[in-house]
């Protein structure tokens, strides 16, 4: 039976995956958003939601990354994309919230691992909007974080 | 291999290629692109690439599958490939280290690690525009 995970422990594998893809990729610090800068940051409009399953033999988990329209559109733009197209801006967009929520999948399955629960990922799915509730039971850790003048909402679930 | 080293960047993910172009656009080398392990393999087979950056998880075909495949092809079956992907999991790793895969890098990935890895299998001299500051090329 595979080992169980504290809320805490979740919390710290969350945060050390978020930190180390946009500090470590992207050299974007982040810290945890005040709870006036989540409330601000549900009037900057329709948000990009990425999100990763974590499959394991015994196990399953979710990862989802909701990150401000703009903010996604600004990194986008500083990456040498944002071209005229506004539907191949769209696209980028889309691609960047999936890859930056895989990111964190692998380290978040990576620090999961090194706890004794074992998961692969699924690819990254995106939607154009905030992340569904996470399913009942298991564990959940849904952290907010200040970053480049966004505010991004990682929620990690496991089933155990 | 060519006088300039060719890579294969095989990703499914836009954003990666795109900072890999960027990152390897300060070398002489040019950079070809898949968005998949079905498109990498023909890619491979028309480019012959000196290097092949490959992720695991690609829709329609996935890393492990392409790597397989280039070691069934007599021809590709001694490309070079890194891994670059965001899966960590001892299992993977081992999968790709069975089938001939010369390193292994996760995502979030430091420039300079890919770099230096790439390196050791490729020569990578620095573009005149993008000369280091010490003025030391980059070499295996």
């Amino acid at each position: 039976m595979p080992p169980s995970i504290s809320n805490n422990e979740l919390d710290l594998i969350a945060a050390a995956a978020l930190q180390s893809v946009l500090a470590g990729q992207f050299q974007l610090p982040a810290r945890p958003a005040s709870s006036a800068e989540v409330a601000q940051s549900k009037a900057a409009g329709p948000a990009w939601t990425g999100s990763v399953e974590l499959q394991g033999e015994e196990l399953a988990g979710r990862v989802w990354l909701q990150s401000p329209g703009p903010w996604i559109e600004s990194l986008n733009g500083s990456l040498g994309n944002g071209g005229a197209d506004p539907a191949a801006r769209e696209g980028e967009c889309l691609d960047l919230a999936g890859e930056l929520c895989n990111m964190m999948a692998g380290r978040i399955a990576a620090g999961l691992a090194a706890a004794g629960c074992r998961y692969t990922l699924s690819t990254p799915t995106v939607i154009r909007a905030a992340p569904p509730p996470a399913p009942p039971g298991g564990k959940t850790s849904q952290t907010c974080w200040t970053c480049a003048g966004g505010v991004l909402t990682l929620t990690v679930w496991i089933s155990r | 291999m060519t006088t300039t080293p060719k890579i294969l960047s095989v990703d499914d993910s836009k954003t990666v290629r795109r900072m890999l172009a960027r990152l390897f656009d300060r070398f002489e080398c040019t950079l070809c692109e898949a968005a998949n392990g079905e498109e990498g393999l023909a890619m491979a087979a028309w480019e012959k690439p000196d290097l092949i950056l490959l992720d695991y998880n690609m829709p329609v075909m996935d890393g492990i599958t392409m790597l397989q495949r280039l070691r069934e092809n007599a021809a590709l079956r001694h490309t070079p490939v890194i891994m670059l992907t965001a899966e960590a999991g001892a299992k993977n790793i081992a999968a790709a280290a069975r089938l001939g895969a010369r390193d292994y890098i996760t995502k979030p990935f430091e420039d300079e690690l890919l770099l230096a890895k790439a390196g050791r299998i490729i020569p990578l001299v620095p573009r005149p525009a993008h000369q280091p500051a010490t003025d030391q090329p980059l070499t295996p």
